[in-house]
């Protein structure tokens, strides 16, 4: 999976350490699910999922805060992986698991999760969505079509300044001019 | 166990040490946020000796100030940014922001800059009886803040469009807002990502503004270190002792200790009672870890026709109290596009379509002075479990003040309005909105933040209704102080860092002057004591 990550990405990895918070079986799960929830229309209206590069950014970024934090989040991801992986016949009606499902009713089974009248299944596609997607539309054609017009959400505000500011330049900006 | 933190740098990464220490001070201070950091800075500029402790790594500004949000998402917020308040009964599950750094949560705040209100303290003093809490004794605490913070009110023309779309809709109705004032100086450049560090440089959090005059006054700052317990002896805190987090998963490494007469414990809400607890303090007044408040807040995104482009202009700029009979307060806010992405409805195709409106977007939020109703306890793991039940009043209030936003952003010709009822529909007009509002739903589809957890050490004037005196200084177990937001009596409707770092001052004031008397009676003593040996 990290041969998808970027290189803020990976020079982060290189300096922080990487300790997976969640099972290769949770990933595949949580990537399952980024798969259909970045997923798009082509121009004939065909659906494709989301990119491999956006999803494993992602899953990786999950992983990792997991293993980074308490054995609480460790034990809670672990267990919505499972509910996510084990409602769509409940939810949609399909006797199949997650991953097992196309991508056009894995669409349907996390929408159905979102819109369910029981604010717990909202929340569970919540616990994945937001913070993946976070990290999916950070870089890439995936903040590009965020309509962001800096390289980076990184970067400063370059309308303060009449030209590129140097590298040294002092925190002085007073306001827009 | 060397005899002094083995390193000659004054902050000093307790990853990097190969052993332990044990050292004496006159104040070990637990946690570097914006309580801990102000007691450091006054206590070591008044001459005492002072060594902190801090859980989280140390980051230079220089460094996380390059970070992408998720990089300090994962980095600076404690638990990566995944702390959720477990909702009681028809409570919404409220997603939790805290630091876990050298500087803490004020890394990660928007900046806005806010005193307790008057009413606020009014009641502190009229129906706590909490009279050294008054305006008019904090007065001297907000001032030193504020100025060593460079509080200034954010001008007009640093507003984004996202702002001035939502001040159109209250001008519109007659909704009065005013500018907010933020700690930035005048060196706010408008990059509008405050809440994952700033990368102007910009932000006066703890660690640029107080915590280089502690150590240029001699405190030591020791980060990745954990401290596990008070030291008790002869009735009394005698300091701390704990581990050295060492390694990638943090793991304890090296024990240390720090003996000291006075402790601060300055953790945070969620932190401060665990250590308290682990004290066996709280059983008295059974108050330890309970009435949590967290000011409880929403958004609303609203798509326009027009572009907005709402990423060029301070993250927030104007608030209103027009509702402040009504527990609401209103706030600008924005955020980094790729946070505002993650936080559109819809899943898949839909999804993308409306990332992809995101330049057409103004967001603004809520926020509630809410009645409390969270607990805080141990779990099996390192980070406590928070619970909370929200008053029906509260979230009634919460529901209404989306449809307040909503309404602003429909005066201000708005065409679509997504609140963060999870998987309700657009609301394109007044009537839905309201509908909404009425509608019968669970509340956990309430996708709902916060950011100043408060209360669960409170300050009272009888040990029997509280945790600490009207000083910070614990009922149970002198020498022992807690200086953080978890001493506020009360929620406060208003962002906490001023009133946090006001408290801590004042508790840092008078501890300075406690100290300096223990010195010259020692000093007395010991001369009496030289000079009767000389004249025997």
């Amino acid at each position: 999976m990290s041969e998808h990550l970027s290189a803020a990405h990976k020079a982060d990895e290189t300096n922080a350490g990487f300790r997976r918070g969640l099972s290769p079986r949770a990933e595949r799960v949580a990537a399952s699910a980024m798969e259909a929830i970045l997923a798009d229309e082509d121009e004939r209206g065909n659906l494709i999922p989301g990119s491999p590069e956006a999803c494993a950014r992602a899953v990786r970024w999950l992983s990792r805060s997991a293993g980074h934090s308490s054995s609480n989040i460790r034990f809670g991801y672990g267990l919505l992986t499972w509910l996510l992986q084990l409602l769509p016949l409940f939810m949609i009606g399909v006797p199949s698991r997650m991953t097992e499902l196309s991508l056009g009713d894995r669409i349907r089974y996390l929408t159905a999760l979102e819109t369910s009248r029981y604010g717990l299944l909202s929340m569970l596609l919540l616990a994945f969505k937001v913070p993946m997607s976070i990290v999916a539309f950070e870089e890439g054609a995936e903040l590009s079509s965020t309509g962001f017009d800096r390289p980076s959400t990184a970067s400063r505000r370059s309308l303060m300044w009449a030209e590129a500011p140097p590298a040294n330049a002092p925190n002085t900006a007073g306001g827009v001019s | 166990m060397t005899r002094d933190i083995p390193a000659a740098e004054a902050i000093v990464s307790g990853r990097a040490l190969a052993t332990g220490f044990d050292v004496e001070c006159d104040v070990a201070i637990v946690g570097s946020g914006a309580g801990g950091a102000v007691c450091a800075a006054l206590l070591a500029e008044a001459g005492h000796r002072v060594v902190v402790l801090e859980e989280g790594p140390h980051v230079r500004p220089d460094e996380y100030q390059t970070w992408t949000p998720s990089m300090s998402v994962r980095r600076l917020f404690r638990e990566a940014g995944l702390l959720t308040a477990m909702g009681v009964g028809d409570t919404p599950m409220i997603s939790i922001t805290l630091g876990r750094a050298v500087g803490g949560s004020s890394l990660l705040t928007g900046g806005v800059c806010f005193r307790i209100p008057s009413d606020v303290h009014h009641t502190w003093v009229r129906d706590l009886g909490l009279g050294e809490l008054s305006e008019a004794a904090l007065g001297p605490a907000y001032e030193e803040v504020e100025r060593r913070m460079r509080v200034r009110e954010v001008p007009p023309q640093m507003r984004s469009r996202s702002t001035e779309k939502f001040l159109q809709g209250a001008e519109a109705l007659g909704i009065e807002m005013r500018p907010i004032r933020r700690n930035t100086g005048l060196d706010c450049e408008g990059n509008a990502r405050c809440n994952f560090t700033c990368p102007a440089g910009a932000k006066r959090s703890v660690d640029v503004s107080y915590l280089p005059s502690a150590t240029a006054h001699g405190a030591r700052i020791v980060s990745d270190a954990l401290v596990t317990d008070v030291i008790v002896s002869n009735g009394r805190a005698a300091g701390v002792e704990g581990h050295l987090l060492g390694g990638d998963d943090a793991a304890r490494s090296h024990a240390f200790r720090v003996r000291a007469r006075h402790v601060i414990a300055a953790c945070g809400t969620l932190h401060t009672p665990l250590l308290l607890f682990r004290t066996g303090l709280g059983l008295r007044s059974g108050e330890l870890g309970n009435h949590v408040t967290l000011h409880p807040a929403v958004r609303v995104v609203a798509r326009f026709d027009e572009p907005i482009v709402g990423w060029d202009g301070a993250l927030q700029s104007v608030y209103s109290d027009q509702f402040h009979s009504d527990g609401i307060k209103l706030v600008g806010v924005y955020s980094a596009p790729n946070v505002l992405a993650a936080g559109m409805p819809g899943v898949g195709p839909e999804f993308r379509r409306r990332v992809r409106s995101l330049p057409y977007c103004a967001t603004f939020g809520a926020m509630i002075h809410d009645e409390g109703g969270g607990t805080v306890r141990a779990s099996p793991g390192r980070e406590p479990l928070l619970w909370y039940s929200m008053a029906p009043r509260d979230l009634s209030r919460l529901r209404k003040s989306m449809t307040i936003l909503a309404e602003m952003a429909f005066a201000a010709g708005a065409r679509e309005v997504y609140t963060s009822v999870l998987g309700a529909p657009p609301i394109t007009d007044m009537d839905k909105a309201r509908a909404l509002e009425r509608l019968n739903i669970d509340a956990r589809r309430i996708e709902c933040m916060a950011f100043h957890p408060l209360g669960s050490a409170r300050a009272a004037n009888d040990p029997r209704r509280g945790v600490v005196n009207q000083w910070g200084e614990t009922f149970e177990l002198p020498g022992l102080y807690v200086a953080d937001g978890s001493i506020l009596p009360t929620s406060i409707g208003v962002n906490s860092q001023v009133p946090i770092m006001s408290m801590a001052a004042r508790i840092a004031w008078k501890l300075g002057e406690r100290i300096a008397h223990e010195k010259a009676v020692a000093t007395r003593t010991r001369g009496r004591a030289l000079r009767r040996r000389v004249a025997d």
